[in-house]
């Protein structure tokens, strides 16, 4: 099969969503040692902020991908999320520097259990475009 | 902490492996584990599945016998595995306890109840030991519909009718009073997420609690408690072996036991059922440090109290306590020095210098800046302090600052309840990391971002003072009330280094908390300084269906030093029973406590969402509470509105907040004092902010000896309170009302000669001056009352 554009998109979204999947991961857990009490929140907060910009980055990087080859349907099928994300990171507490997670209110159980239920989402988000990604 | 009584062996495998039972760990993060991480589960074998924690006295004479010394009350006890308690035989409760209340009739389950736990309130209560208590105060005791028990005195009629309790006068005592435990059902189903909506059938056993811990620490009462301490360096050695042949004979099954002195692995399994019904404890247990006697596990100090204070072995230190650190940061830019506060300042500091909390390690320290810091080092040999003034203000190293007092006249003009920068968050949570606690006293004239400023004292377990547009030479009241507030803050007791952790039975789990703190973890409030007058209130939801419970228990722990430099521990516990039908959590409503932690979450709504949104929600939950109450609990419909009687001041307090500058609408409230509200809402105790919601009045003109009160040898009359109406106020008479933190007296036009001449000192009522400050400046809860009662005489 002739090597399109939109294939070389496929298998670096493939690849991108392994990356994704690996961040989705590290959230779980970052959480649940946060709610078992094995790290504090300062320490626990200034690990997982810098990771989420990249994370929505590499997000939007592959839906401009998908926009330049034409897949429309998988640009549909990611367009939510790049909604969700943006809308995410404009609500994000004050703070200087980039992240998402304010330590003073990280540990309200409300905070706490949103974003784990936000972590498993995206981790069956992301495991299934993968899969989708592999095939389609 | 309640512990179910498990049986010994059972008992040694739940601290793992062989482990020692009494895991004090290193510090914070097993601190206050000890073991519970089976939890609180009631399934146990044995004849006890219930916890019998004590339970707390809803009422500040909690704090008052510690204050009055009474010996038998709160013990200290160097024991240590701290927050360990046993279930005591339910055959042996105190009822011949002197039984305090006056009004909440809190009182125990009775003890003919079979395997709940007896519940006792804090046995010996000296009588008379304490000034009456705040009457409304209702504690959340529900009847449980037990087919043997004596149902207990019901909760006295909140309140009166509103205005006919007299409020305790605590004249003469500067602390405010105790500890206080409140525990509510939410008023509103709408804001307690997990309170099902009494639409649908009651579950069966709703008693979503919201309980609010002040911890304001009770004046430390006697020392504690000398005698060895039961050194457990393996699990379970037997007690002091001398103490061996003081063996009732009731409990001579412990002559098995004898022999595991030395021998830790053998103690647990001989102990049989003792008087009054299987009690499997652990031979420790079987001592009780205070009275010396051996075999009665039921009167060991912490089961008879329900506040208790530990001395804390090493294992609860990461250093050896911080000597108190006061550093002093003050304003010296050209405005600030105009407005005068630095002589007021300096001078109520140079009194109070002694009384500062601490001992001989104290350590002050001062700081002053403009545009560049100046550092002042008190060396020893110098007739002068010398100033190092640093004008790199990019990298400054401050030594452990604990007050910051703060000028700003900085000019931002953002218009948001929320912190325009982390900055001051960041700075907190370092403050906080290294038990430092930051205070901000502001007396700007002009915007100073609060709302940003406030976290750093927010964060760090400090408070916020504000006194708006301070000057010494315009406005004279506001010097008096820096003076005062800062007298007291000085002098007022203190403990270092805490961290508290709050538990509560399994199947509730906390969910927020509301105060001054950094939460560390999901129940580990970190606070680098802790002091009578700051409250906290916790928000708990129902994870679980309690419906095997008869009780469940909530204990806060509190690790801190103390301002001599002693370790400490010290418990409360509170036990409050479930109930299966709506009609008894409404009977236990405490109402001030709904209302006090409904502000709370009113001012986190404003912050998170918007002021009119708090609104709503505020009276949302006042109209869901009361419409839940008419629909499903009065069985007759009738028009009008309908309240159970715990909760028919609830309209009342809410439309009170409603009114307050932290949540008025439409009013051209300054931005920082609209948020130094919020601070206040969040910072105080639950007496303050009732008093700051809803002041009480009192008449002051015709003060009777009528049931005065008799303290320090000055007799307090005690005045009804009214209710707060134009109606009540005649011009004939004077009116005091305490709003909290600032009092009014109103004279009437016809006030009789003889209060203005002998009371205010001037000849008739045209000659009162304007600005009469004295009156209106009294910090703490003494109030003005014994001051004219004393002219009066």
């Amino acid at each position: 099969m002739a090597f399109t554009f939109a294939a070389f998109c496929y298998m670096l979204a493939l690849l991108l969503t392994a990356a994704l999947i690996f961040f989705a991961i590290w959230h779980i857990i970052a959480f649940d040692e946060l709610k078992t009490d094995y790290k504090n929140p300062i320490d626990q907060c200034n690990t997982l902020n810098p990771l989420v910009l990249p994370e929505y980055l590499i997000h939007a990087f592959f839906c401009v991908m998908f926009l330049c080859a034409a897949e429309w349907l998988t640009l549909g099928l990611n367009m939510p999320l790049l909604a969700y994300h943006i809308w995410r990171y404009m609500s994000r507490p004050v703070m200087s520097g980039p992240g998402l997670y304010d330590p003073t209110t990280i540990m309200n159980a409300d905070i706490l259990a949103y974003c784990q239920k936000e972590g498993w989402c995206k981790l069956a988000f992301y495991l299934l475009s993968f899969f989708y990604y592999l095939y389609g | 902490m309640a512990q179910p009584a498990r049986p010994p062996a059972a008992y040694r495998s739940q601290n793992g492996a062989g482990q020692q039972p009494y895991s004090n760990g290193p510090v914070q993060n097993q601190m206050m584990h000890s073991s519970d991480a089976q939890g609180y589960s009631p399934s146990v074998p044995g004849p006890y599945s219930h916890q019998t924690p004590s339970k707390a006295p809803p009422h500040p004479s909690s704090g008052q016998y510690n204050y009055s010394g009474s010996p038998n009350v709160s013990q200290f006890n160097s024991y240590q595995g701290p927050g360990q308690t046993l279930n005591r035989p339910p055959a042996a409760p105190p009822s011949g306890s002197p039984v305090q209340q006056t009004g909440p009739g809190a009182q125990v389950l009775p003890p003919a109840m079979q395997n709940s736990a007896a519940v006792s309130s804090a046995g010996g209560f000296p009588p008379g030991a304490s000034p009456p208590m705040l009457p409304n105060w209702q504690y959340s005791q529900a009847p449980v519909s037990h087919p043997a028990a004596v149902q207990p005195s019901h909760p006295a009629p909140v309140a009166g009718t509103g205005p006919a309790q007299p409020p305790p006068l605590l004249a003469g005592n500067t602390n405010p009073p105790g500890t206080y435990q409140y525990a509510a059902p939410p008023g509103g189903p709408s804001l307690q997420n997990s309170y099902m909506k009494p639409g649908s059938v009651p579950p069966p056993v709703t008693q979503p609690l919201t309980p609010l811990h002040p911890p304001s620490r009770p004046p430390l009462g006697p020392p504690p408690v000398g005698g060895p301490p039961l050194i457990r360096p393996s699990a379970m050695t037997a007690g002091p072996p001398n103490t061996q042949p003081l063996l009732h004979s009731a409990t001579n099954q412990e002559g098995d036991a004898t022999s595991a002195a030395g021998d830790g692995s053998v103690v647990q399994n001989s102990y049989d059922a003792i008087e009054g019904g299987g009690l499997m404890v652990p031979e420790e247990f079987m001592y009780n440090p205070v009275t010396r006697v051996y075999g009665e596990p039921h009167k060991r100090p912490e089961v008879q109290n329900a506040t208790i204070e530990f001395m804390a072995p090493s294992e609860y230190m990461l250093r050896p306590p911080q000597p108190p650190v006061y550093l002093f940061v003050f304003d010296v830019s050209h405005n600030a020095i105009e407005t005068g506060y630095l002589n007021t300042v300096c001078k109520t500091l140079l009194d109070n210098l002694d009384l500062l909390p601490g001992n001989t390690r104290t350590k002050i320290g001062f700081i002053t800046f403009d545009s560049t810091i100046h550092f002042y080092s008190l060396q020893e040999g110098l007739s002068q302090p010398q100033m190092l003034i640093v004008s790199d203000i990019e990298d400054v190293f401050i030594p452990m600052p604990e007050n910051l007092l703060v000028n700003l006249n900085e000019n931002k003009e953002d218009i948001h309840l929320t912190p325009s920068t982390d900055f001051y968050k960041k700075l907190a949570l370092d403050c906080s990391g290294q038990q430092v606690a930051v205070d901000l006293f502001l007396l700007s004239g002009q915007y100073s971002d609060l709302a940003s400023l406030g976290c750093i004292s927010r964060y760090s377990a400090g408070s916020v003072y504000y006194y708006q547009s301070y000057h010494h030479k315009h406005n004279p009241v506001q010097v008096e009330k820096l003076q005062k507030e800062l007298k007291r803050y000085l002098t007022r007791k203190i403990g270092f280094e805490a961290v508290m952790r709050i538990r509560c039975t399994k199947g509730l789990s906390i969910h927020t908390f509301h105060g001054n703190f950094f939460v560390r973890s999901t129940d580990l409030l970190s606070l680098p300084n802790v002091n009578p007058d700051a409250g906290y209130a916790v928000q708990m939801s129902v994870e679980e269906s309690l419906t095997d419970m008869q009780v469940v228990s909530f204990q806060s722990a509190l690790l801190y030093t103390s301002s001599k430099g002693e370790r400490r521990i010290r418990v409360h516990t509170m036990c409050l029973p479930v109930v299966t039908a709506l009609s008894d959590v409404y009977l236990g409503a405490d109402v001030q406590a709904i209302t006090g932690l409904l502000a709370n979450m009113a001012v986190d709504r404003s912050v998170s969402a918007t002021l009119s949104d708090a609104r709503d929600a505020l009276v949302n939950a006042v109209i869901d509470s009361l419409s839940a109450y008419r629909s499903s609990v009065l069985s007759i419909q009738q028009p009008g509105l309908m309240a159970p009687s715990s909760l028919r001041l609830f309209p009342l307090y809410v439309l009170a907040l409603l009114k307050q500058k932290a949540f008025q609408t439409g009013t051209s409230a300054r931005l920082d004092e609209r948020i130094f509200s919020m601070c206040q809402v969040k910072n105080q105790p639950l007496v303050y902010l009732m008093l700051m919601t809803h002041p009480s009045l009192y008449r002051v003109d015709n003060l009777t000896d009528e049931g005065a009160l008799n303290v320090n040898d000055r007799t307090i009359p005690q005045p009804p309170i009214l209710q707060l109406s134009v109606e009540k106020l005649s011009r004939e008479g004077a009116y005091l009302m305490d709003a909290g933190s600032v009092m009014f007296l109103w004279i009437g036009k016809s006030c009789g000669q003889n209060f203005i001449s002998q009371v205010l000192g001037v000849p008739n009522y045209g000659s009162i001056p304007q600005n009469m400050v004295c009156v209106v400046v009294l910090y703490a809860n003494c109030t003005v009352l014994p001051e004219y009662c004393l002219q009066k005489h």
